[in-house]
């Protein structure tokens, strides 16, 4: 159309005046991608990672209050029952279970043990004496949430064997693998020990895993060792195989429960729900507030200072534009009155106009979208790497850190986190969002432009300003 | 003894009531370009503030550890350590004492300033320092901690640049379209045989007076603005919950504010004086007629 | 007394090739009233802007009590030395009349010191003019086109100064007010002394005049005077300047 061509010869025409108005429009649309794709990954982050670290609950017993309360005696029971009770619940996305056993066995003899399974243990008050527990059985829900198998974890699955799959299937270290001339495919047999009843565990090797995880978890138990709780020793299995028993109460074994919120803002929903299920009133329920806060903090502090530099140079560019467009206008009235006293109609004019300004925001639009991308990753880097590597470090401090709760024998939940592999790196990119939001924006600035120009040329009849010419 | 040219500041007072609409608009703007000008200064300021304290904090945390884990080192004595913490370059003769992983000790001194740790290593290893130990700063601690604020540092500066441009075209355009606005009264007055320079003068001491008042509401807006921006920084940014550094809009920011308002009105004035110096009365009244 | 005195004054526009003004002289005495008349574009804006020093000439000189006015400050001489009337006013629409006679004293640096002093003589040179206290004080805004113009001359007479001059004085003006103002104009030039300069199209105002000088195509047509010429005058206009003159007398 006629009206475009004419809006770009005029442009040109007046190439001081425009250069301008577009370097201004530049700025901001520079400095809005730029702020826009940093805002918009550290939401992905802060949203990720409050998914991660907010989404585990914490039950735990309130120490402090139980001293300040003056209770004592042992910690509240959790049967195992309540355990997966609490796991039927909408609100959350997984559950995970893990199940501690001391195990006999008389053909397997572990780690550290000199006297190859014939130690004794005496009961406290000394009435009765029973074979010690030699292997250490653990029971999980989920073999993917072991932290140590994870790629550069201190745990592997040897080549040759597998991660235990279906009943009855188990993974054994490989100390205890060559003291005992076991490989994959063989069986192992043990006895459980302080369950009633007794059950028997036949167990299928279906792979063998290096370990270099701390062998004791104490100077202490070293220097009794106490080759039970030796890591070395520890027989990996599925939850179900040892579930499939049959148990109808927890005694004698330690079980672990993590759960995972779908959503973190229904913490205080499941709470309520857990209760009503019969928590005792000693536990609290939450989720890690504190810490996610503290790793998000830096986060959405940058990017909310970034948005602060977006918003003012919107401001003070938006001003610019409109003393330019002002300026313009005063400069054109005659062209304009000409125009329309030649008959063009008030809504072409006004199209003119507008075309002008539209031209001048796409072109800049154009060369701001590629500019801001280009400098968006540099900036985010210097601005945010920092803060995520600090944010990767301490969420896996955390999640080694396993804060076990008073043992109290039976039952545990377990503090720490499991299963989370932290962000280490922050991909900037422009997603269509953005390019949606920064082309609105582009437009608003043109409309900005144009529309001081229309009012006003608009208003004045073409009569007066020719007269006013002559 | 009233001056003679008295009036030029009486009649510059008087238009500002005369048009009080279009000043109050000049005034809104002038005020957003000093506020957003404050904000930038004061963020930038934090910035460099933070990376200081981080400076004196961690760089000069100085950390005497073997270089390898080896056994056949020798240990450094308490004598020793005492000795080394005679320092000119120390803060005090503080010494910490840290383990590290395999019951391997490592010495912390505090120096005066990060500058001095070559000085400091040259005098350790002169008082006697076994060979094999290192005499180092944090530095991946520190880097870990400045480097975000390096980059903050960077941007605000490029911000406050882009900040200062924008105010200053603002001022320059006001400028331009109040002296417009106000040809004929310019053409008048020039007829009248006014000065040129008592003319432009009379319009700098305009922008100057809202200026001056914008200046005013804007170090008390941008004031409390500016401490909510810094806490916020702090609290979100400084993960080592420390002293508190106390970036309030200090006198010197206050000053520099200063500066930069009266560099605006300079600038508004320059641009006005040029403009009126191009023009002529005569122009101006014939256009009329 | 020569007041003003033009010596082979040319103009031509920056730009242009053709000459607005071409080799005029003159000479103009204090005491006495003189219109300078022409067809439009023949030169008298022009003619006028130099004499006001408005404008610089580009060949030739302007002299004023003998001092060539390029070598003095044009500034300095519109503000003391002559006072000039517009066709258009030029007054400060924004301010009240009495401001804008006060303006003109403090820019001319009126030897009347203090703001009350300089108040009131403002009062009364409006007084002078046919402006009673309540219209002085009242925005020019709110003037009609009569008062205007009279605000106008009292402005122009604010720093007393020894030349008049005006363009088109009356050209807005409905006949009472007009009659009255060339009435002001007279007799700032008989009684008060001063060279009074009119630059004007109408009859009414060449009537009263003691000298008629003329501008055609940019040549001086004439010093003399043109009562005779029945082109300028018609049996009205020769009437006209008879009542004056008598009145005078």
């Amino acid at each position: 159309m006629y009206i475009l061509t004419n809006a770009m010869k005029n442009l040109l025409r007046n190439k001081g005046r425009n250069i301008l108005i577009a370097a201004v429009t530049l700025v901001i649309i520079v400095s809005t991608v730029v702020t826009l794709t940093i805002g918009n990954a550290s939401s992905k982050i802060i949203e990720d990672t409050r998914l991660r670290i907010g989404s585990k609950v914490n039950i735990d017993v309130d120490l402090a209050e139980r001293g300040r309360l003056e209770k004592t005696g042992g910690m509240p029971e959790v049967g195992i029952d309540d355990f997966f009770s609490y796991a039927q619940s909408d609100y959350l996305s997984k559950s995970i279970f893990s199940v501690q056993l001391y195990l006999y066995s008389s053909t397997t003899f572990a780690v550290g043990d000199d006297s190859k399974g014939q130690s004794e243990w005496e009961s406290w008050d000394g009435s009765s004496k029973s074979k010690a527990a030699t292997i250490m059985l653990i029971g999980s829900s989920d073999p993917d949430i072991l932290s140590d198998f994870f790629t550069g974890g201190a745990r592997g699955i040897m080549p040759g064997g597998r991660m235990f799959g279906g009943l009855n299937e188990c993974i054994i270290s490989y100390d205890l693998a060559e003291l005992n001339g076991i490989s994959v495919g063989d069986m192992i047999v043990t006895t459980s020990i302080f369950v009633e009843p007794e059950q028997t565990f036949e167990l299928s090797v279906v792979g063998v895993y290096s370990d270099k995880t701390e062998a004791w978890p104490g100077p202490a138990y070293e220097d009794a060792n106490f080759f039970l709780f030796n890591r070395r020793n520890e027989v990996i299995t599925s939850l179900e195989t040892v579930m499939s028993r049959g148990f109808e109460t927890d005694q004698g074994m330690e079980m672990h429960a993590e759960y995972y919120l779908k959503n973190p803002d229904n913490i205080s929903k499941f709470e309520a729900e857990v209760r009503a299920k019969g928590l005792h009133p000693d536990y609290s329920v939450s989720i890690n507030q504190e810490e996610l806060d503290e790793i998000t903090a830096p986060l959405s502090g940058m990017a909310g200072i970034t948005s602060t530099f977006m918003f003012i140079i919107l401001i003070l560019g938006g001003i610019v534009l409109i003393l330019l467009s002002f300026i313009a206008v005063r400069e054109r009235k005659y062209e304009v009155g000409v125009l329309r006293a030649m008959g063009m109609e008030k809504a072409k004019v006004a199209a003119g106009i507008l075309a002008e300004a539209i031209i001048i925001s796409v072109i800049c639009l154009f060369i701001g979208l590629g500019i801001g991308s280009a400098a968006a990753q540099p900036i985010a880097d210097s601005i945010l790497s920092g803060q995520v590597e600090i944010a990767a470090e301490e969420t896996k401090a955390k999640s080694e850190d396993l804060k076990f709760l008073v043992m109290n024998g039976k039952t545990q939940f377990i503090a720490g986190l499991h299963g989370y592999t932290p962000i280490s790196e922050i991909q900037v990119e422009l997603d269509a969002k953005t390019i949606a939001q920064i082309s609105m924006i582009a437009l608003a600035l043109a409309a900005l432009s144009g529309v001081i120009g229309i009012a006003v040329i608009t208003k004045y009849e073409p009569l007066k300003i020719l007269r006013e010419r002559n | 003894m009233k001056n003679k040219n008295f009036y030029v500041i009486e009649n510059a007072l008087l238009n500002l009531g005369k048009n009080k609409g279009r000043n109050f608009l000049q005034g809104v703007m002038i005020f957003a370009v000093i506020t957003t000008t404050v904000i930038a200064l004061s963020i930038h300021n934090t910035s460099v503030a933070i990376i200081g304290e981080y400076k004196t904090r961690f760089g000069s945390e100085v950390n005497i550890v073997p270089e390898t884990l080896a056994d056949n080192l020798p240990d450094i004595t308490a004598e020793q350590a005492l000795l080394y913490s005679q320092s000119e370059y120390l803060r005090d003769a503080q010494v910490d004492e840290v383990k590290i992983g395999s019951g391997a000790i490592k010495l912390v001194y505090y120096l005066k300033s990060p500058e001095s740790l070559d000085a400091f290593r040259t005098e350790v290893q002169d008082k006697g320092l076994p060979a094999g130990y290192i005499v180092d700063i944090d530095k991946a601690g520190y880097d870990r901690m400045v480097m975000p604020m390096e980059g903050l540092k960077d941007i605000s500066l490029t911000f406050l640049l882009i900040v200062l441009a924008l105010g200053c075209a603002i001022m320059i355009l006001l400028s331009i379209i109040s002296v417009r606005e106000r040809k004929y009264e310019i053409g008048v007055l020039r007829a009248m045989g006014m000065k040129k320079q008592k003319l432009a003068m009379g319009l700098w001491v305009e922008i100057l007076i809202i200026t001056s008042v914008c200046f005013i509401l804007s170090l008390i807006a941008g004031g409390l603005l500016s401490q909510s921006i810094s806490d916020a920084l702090l609290a979100g940014l400084m993960n080592t919950a420390t002293e508190p550094v106390d970036i309030s809009v200090s006198p010197q920011t206050v000053l520099q504010i200063f500066g930069v308002a009266m560099l605006f009105a300079s600038v508004a004035g320059i641009i006005s004086v040029s403009k009126i110096t191009k023009y002529e009365p005569i122009k101006i009244l014939m256009e009329r007629n | 007394m020569k007041c003003l005195e033009l010596a082979d004054v040319s103009y031509r526009y920056e730009g242009s090739t053709e000459y607005v003004l071409k080799n005029i002289s003159a000479a103009f005495d204090s005491g006495k009233v003189y219109t300078v008349v022409g067809e439009s574009g023949a030169g008298k804006s022009t003619l006028l802007s130099l004499i006001s020093g408005l404008d610089v000439c580009k060949e030739g000189d302007v002299y004023y009590d003998g001092k060539n006015l390029r070598e003095l400050d044009r500034d300095d001489y519109r503000a003391k030395c002559v006072g000039v009337i517009f066709q258009g006013y030029n007054l400060l629409i924004n301010s009240t009349a009495v401001y804008n006679i006060t303006l003109s004293m403090n820019i001319s640096e009126s030897e009347i010191m203090g703001r009350r002093a300089k108040k009131e003589a403002a009062f009364a040179l409006l007084n002078k003019v046919g402006i009673d206290r309540e219209t002085a004080d009242r925005k020019i805004l709110y003037l009609s086109g009569g008062e205007q113009q009279r605000v106008g001359i009292a402005r122009a007479l604010s720093h007393n100064p020894d030349v008049i001059i005006a363009d088109e004085p009356t050209g807005n003006l409905d006949a009472e007010t007009e009659s009255e103002v060339l009435k002001i104009l007279t007799r700032l030039a008989h009684e008060d002394g001063k060279c009074v300069i009119i630059v004007t199209h109408s009859e009414n105002v060449t009537a009263i005049a003691d000298e008629i000088i003329g501008i055609h195509a940019g040549n001086l047509i004439a010093g003399e005077k043109y009562r005779e010429n029945s082109a300028f005058h018609g049996e009205n206009g020769h009437e006209r300047t008879k009542t004056i003159r008598e009145n005078e007398q």
